[in-house]
């Protein structure tokens, strides 16, 4: 199991390379730039664009731009800089590496075109919030679409099975922004205002999340930091659960009535196996392979964020910078954040893979 | 109140006879007048409409029929394994050790499946958990209706893999059923059913799906285990071979009613009803090699539009006016010897004698 987990891993390092290579050069060759915000100031003048462009590398060739931000060009002479650079110290020695420090070969994310940060740190910064929001709402509807596709099969037909296809179909084909929106109408705004209209914490009271002030009022005050948080959620975690149980409430349920219809079923039945562990045991451990390869994809969700509800709802999250980056033409943020969901799909993709040897006793690592 | 309460009560109240517990104290099932319905979109299917059998203690009933005519049908109706809906017992009793199945618990029911009755399917292949080993299925079997430590099931299993001929049965209580051949899956099946010692054994196409030398294989074994552990037996089939070497006695269904019964040997050399002689006739043999291979002519007809009368009717090279009237199961000279047919009927002695000469041909060339 090791080595299969370790070829699959050096299997990924081809598949990651030939995805950050599509996606820059689609980023590239789209129209505009980064300097398309300068264009309609007066105060900036032509020689200073040009100047902004140098200090960025956006006047080299897109294949140069690429290898430098990979980090096989740079400094030090092309294929040296690919190599590991630096300097080191193992047991008292100082070792001089002769390779690059640039690009991501090395760890390096570039900067963001916009302010200037580092790209790791807008994502260190980014990454929480949307874990949070996405995490919430991922679990909450993992476990409706369980309870709600396996009563669905159990009593198929049903009113209750009309009722969630009914359900399913609308939360399916509802538009995000539009769910959105109208649960802001209806909850945010008089008369109701039940819940705030966006944001991750309360401005005028609460610091904001993630600074050390605001974990100072976290530990000092910690049930009214979870409040100020809960009711931010709510909304967005509701259009999120709304929109997404559609898909897995009817895989659970398709899986689950597949596994009833199984002969083992009737031959547990026929054991005298009573029905409520004919459905538990028999047919939902069945039903489980297919599922969880299903809830293993959508792992990288967690980390990427919803992009049009972090936006809605003017979440700070991973989804919402990803928007902003586009509208900046911010390269290498979005090149970072890319590359970072590449490395999750893949990853994810790997522990479905895992996980369904481990369920399932006719599947074997070959 | 569903409609075969229903039933229940009328017959109570008319202190009809036949009603209760069998008399005999060695029949172990009967079955009276069982009728099993499917509502569906078209309408109503009569899957079972009025089946009447007897099994005794240690006794074997074969039950055979073309596909479709009920016989599966019956046998889940017994272990009341019928799916409502859309399924339906409308109507019937089943008296199994002195109990009528129909009248039990769900829970009283349960224990009954697996524990008094045990049933083996026809897909060998599919009918095993596949995410669960041998031993874990048969200990579960053991566990659920005896008393006994996880341990102690285990050896029960590893016991009754060895009873049906599985070598290396300690081995195989680890394996999953992906590791088995069919035929070694067929013998877990079996192995599972009798693990509680059942007092009856229903085998609904136990060879269907294995290839011919297995099949062989398995009828020896259930013909063996039954004579050992001395339980009674339904075997349902479509293959006249099969039920020839394994059972005593013998139902012929036909659209939902049997049409002829009686033992083993009376039925296949002297069939009374021109459906178990058509059955007969379609069997390839020695002494029509070269011909083409006859077939009952026409088709079961659709249980939606069901003829008037004897439900053959349409498909009887022997058929005449009388026979637009439902005939009964008629005996025929002993008892336990019956033919739903109005040719056994007294006064039909000319047709009778017309009909007979064509069943003689027909068993010479399938014996002969």
């Amino acid at each position: 199991m090791i080595k299969y987990i370790i070829r699959r891993a050096l299997q990924a390092i081809p598949v990651l390379l030939g995805i950050s290579l599509v996606t820059y050069f689609i980023l590239l060759i789209a129209p505009g730039g980064p300097t398309g915000r300068f264009a309609q100031n007066p105060n900036i003048t032509a020689a200073q664009i040009e100047a902004f462009k140098r200090r960025w590398g956006l006047d080299q060739p897109i294949p140069i731009q690429y290898c430098r931000w990979l980090g096989v060009c740079g400094d030090k002479p092309f294929l040296i800089n690919a190599l590991p650079g630096g300097t080191f110290e193992l047991a008292g020695l100082k070792i001089d590496l002769p390779g690059g420090d640039n690009g991501i070969l090395h760890g390096d994310f570039g900067y963001s075109i916009t302010d200037g940060r580092p790209v790791v740190d807008v994502i260190a910064e980014r990454l929480p919030p949307t874990l949070i929001l996405s995490g919430t709402a991922w679990v909450i509807w993992i476990i409706i679409a369980f309870l709600a596709g396996m009563y669905a099969a159990v009593r198929c037909y049903s009113l209750f099975d009309s009722a969630l296809t009914i359900f399913n179909y609308v939360g399916f084909s509802l538009p995000t922004f539009w769910l959105g929106i109208v649960l802001i109408q209806l909850f945010s705004a008089p008369p109701l205002k039940w819940f705030p209209v966006g944001g991750m914490w309360t401005t005028r009271t609460v610091p904001p999340f993630g600074t050390e002030r605001y974990w100072d009022f976290f530990w000092a005050q910690p049930f009214t930091a979870l409040y100020d948080l809960g009711t931010h959620l709510v909304l967005p975690v509701v259009t999120l659960v709304v929109v997404n149980i559609a898909f897995d409430s009817r895989f659970v349920r398709a899986s689950m009535l597949d596994a009833l219809g199984q002969d083992f079923v009737k031959t547990a039945r026929a054991k005298g196996v009573p029905e409520r562990r004919v459905v538990f045991k028999h047919a939902l451990r069945n039903a489980m392979l297919p599922v969880v390869t299903n809830i293993g994809l959508e792992i990288p969700f967690l980390f990427t964020g919803a992009v049009v509800t972090e936006t809605i709802f003017s979440w700070p999250g991973m989804g919402r910078e990803f928007i902003n980056a586009v509208g900046h033409f911010d390269y290498p943020v979005l090149m970072g954040i890319l590359l970072i969901t590449s490395v999750f799909v893949v990853f994810a993709n790997l522990l479905a893979d895992v996980v369904y040897v481990i369920v399932d006793p006719r599947v074997k690592f070959d | 109140m569903s409609r075969l309460e229903a039933a229940q009560e009328r017959r109570a109240e008319a202190g009809v006879p036949g009603s209760g517990p069998p008399q005999a104290s060695d029949v172990l099932l009967e079955v009276r007048n069982l009728r099993t319905y499917f509502h569906v979109m078209d309408g109503t299917v009569r899957a079972v409409d009025g089946v009447d059998f007897k099994i005794n203690r240690g006794g074997t009933l074969g039950l055979v029929g073309e596909s479709g005519c009920g016989k599966s049908v019956t046998a889940h109706a017994i272990m009341r394994l019928i799916e409502t809906p859309p399924g339906e017992i409308a109507e019937g009793e089943i008296w199994f050790d002195g109990r009528d199945l129909l009248t039990l618990s769900d829970e009283e029911m349960r224990e009954i499946r697996g524990g008094d009755i045990a049933m083996i399917f026809q897909e060998p292949m599919t009918s095993l958990n596949p995410v669960f080993t041998v031993g874990d299925q048969i200990s579960e079997a053991v566990r659920l209706h005896q008393k006994v430590s996880a341990r102690e099931a285990r050896d029960r299993a590893i016991e009754s893999l060895r009873l049906v001929g599985l070598s290396a049965p300690e081995r195989r209580v680890r394996q999953y059923p992906h590791e088995l051949s069919g035929g070694m899956r067929q013998r877990v099946l079996i192995a599972m059913a009798l693990s509680c010692s059942p007092k009856l054994l229903i085998a609904d196409e136990p060879t269907t799906a294995l290839d011919v030398t297995i099949q062989a294989q398995i009828l020896e074994l259930i013909n063996d285990v039954q004579a050992q552990t001395g339980t009674a037996l339904l075997l349902i089939t479509h293959d006249l071979a099969v039920v020839a070497e394994t059972v005593q006695t013998l139902a012929v269904m036909y659209a939902g009613r049997i049409v002829e019964t009686g033992s083993v040997e009376e039925v296949l050399l002297n069939p009374r009803m021109p459906y178990t002689q058509g059955l007969l006739n379609s069997i390839p043999g020695e002494k029509k090699r070269g011909k083409a291979l006859s077939a009952i002519e026409g088709v079961v007809p659709s249980p939606f539009r069901m003829p008037p009368g004897c439900k053959f009717q349409p498909r009887c090279p022997h058929q005449w006016e009388r026979c637009t009237m439902e005939p009964d199961l008629l005996e025929v000279g002993r008892s336990e010897r019956r033919a739903r047919c109005w040719l056994q009927a007294p006064g039909e002695i000319e047709r009778r004698r017309t009909y007979d000469l064509a069943a003689a041909a027909t068993v010479r060339d399938v014996i002969g």
